[in-house]
């Protein structure tokens, strides 16, 4: 396997007859991305499962928010199957998606672009890692950017200076 | 687990300086945060499917030779388990490791008693989607409604039924390590207590 390539359906971590489902939520996982994001991200004001016993989503809670946004929020899902689903909102109602999924006739990687991160189009996302800490630190990375710079242009583009 | 012990919010002193590609930027600032056998023990924790330690190690940035000794060592504390496919050896998270980790991180947040009424909230829950799409399993469900993409209403339910099945198993292992350790039969440290106490919890 080539780590953080993108490979066929069959060489992913998750069993074929699963392969069209996200499957089940990763409870340590959700953890071990809170204690990161806590640990990285100074502008983090809470990051908390909705139920520590039954954790779906794990929700950011950020103290500013891109241009004139005063507050922002990322949730966050991440399966036993290394599926995930990074939503950002604002307090100016502005939207971004980074997933990885099985979706019909889309990437299994893919960007729901601002404003609105409507269902479809949907982008390649420029996030290729795989791993739970790595795609973490990415996301948190392309947050810096847009709240460093104040726009959302250039959010999808991996190249852009970190 | 400490995985806290890295400074905060570092500021890289050549941040910004160049035109980098992400992936490859916070692949080095792990590599630079972690030790070759917490990035071995990072990714086994979250691997569930058999898999060799060659994939292992790509994962984990390290070698396969040093994959191959850590896993090791986890396989002998219980942490991971292995199968044979021929000459190759695959390992994955063992059972232990999960229902482990997940009532260290359950226990540190909620009482046992607190457990032991989720726990019936989660089957009460469970039930009711049963009887409100008559199936008895969120898979039976799958097969009847064809879910083609995961970010509909019913790609979310069926997810949200497979996370409630597997965190009721994990909060009712999560119940018997706590009662176990109560009684102290385990470490025999509490003899007094025959488990038929009035403080025992009702599972």
């Amino acid at each position: 396997m080539t780590g953080d390539e993108d490979v066929e359906p069959s060489q992913d971590s998750q069993p074929a007859e699963q392969a069209e489902v996200f499957g089940p939520i990763d409870a340590g996982a959700l953890r071990e991305i809170r204690d990161l994001v806590i640990n990285q991200e100074p502008l983090v004001e809470e990051a908390s499962l909705d139920d520590p016993l039954n954790p779906q989503t794990l929700s950011v809670d950020l103290s500013d928010g891109v241009e004139a946004a005063s507050t922002a929020r990322i949730d966050i899902r991440w399966s036993l199957a290394g599926n995930y689903a990074v939503h950002y909102t604002d307090t100016q109602g502005r939207d971004f998606r980074f997933d990885c999924h099985p979706k019909p006739d889309a990437p299994t990687r893919h960007f729901h672009p601002p404003p609105d991160a409507p269902s479809r189009p949907v982008e390649p996302s420029c996030i290729t890692v795989r791993e739970a800490p790595l795609v973490t630190r990415a996301i948190l990375q392309r947050w810096r950017y847009a709240y460093t710079n104040g726009t959302f242009e250039g959010l999808n583009d991996a190249e852009n200076p970190p | 687990m400490s995985e806290e012990t890295t400074p905060p919010n570092r500021v890289r002193p050549d941040g910004g300086a160049e035109q980098r590609d992400i992936n490859d930027v916070v692949e080095e600032e792990w590599v630079e945060d972690t030790t070759p056998f917490e990035r071995v023990y990072g990714i086994i924790r979250r691997t569930y499917d058999p898999t060799s330690a060659a994939q292992i190690a790509d994962r984990a940035r390290v070698s396969p030779t040093t994959a191959r000794k850590h896993l090791r060592t986890l396989m002998d504390s219980g942490e991971v388990t292995t199968a044979q496919d021929g000459q190759t050896t695959l390992y994955r998270r063992s059972e232990t490791g999960i229902v482990t980790e997940h009532a260290q991180s359950l226990l540190a947040e909620r009482t046992p008693e607190e457990i032991a009424s989720g726990i019936a909230e989660l089957k009460a829950q469970i039930q009711d989607w049963r009887t409100e799409y008559d199936v008895d399993s969120p898979e039976e469900l799958a097969r009847e409604l064809d879910i083609e993409d995961t970010d509909s209403d019913q790609g979310a339910l069926l997810r949200e039924w497979q996370t409630t099945r597997r965190n009721l198993a994990l909060a009712q292992a999560t119940l018997a390590i706590a009662e176990a350790t109560r009684t102290g039969h385990l470490t025999g440290t509490n003899t007094d207590d025959d488990g038929n106490s009035d403080s025992s919890i009702v599972v």
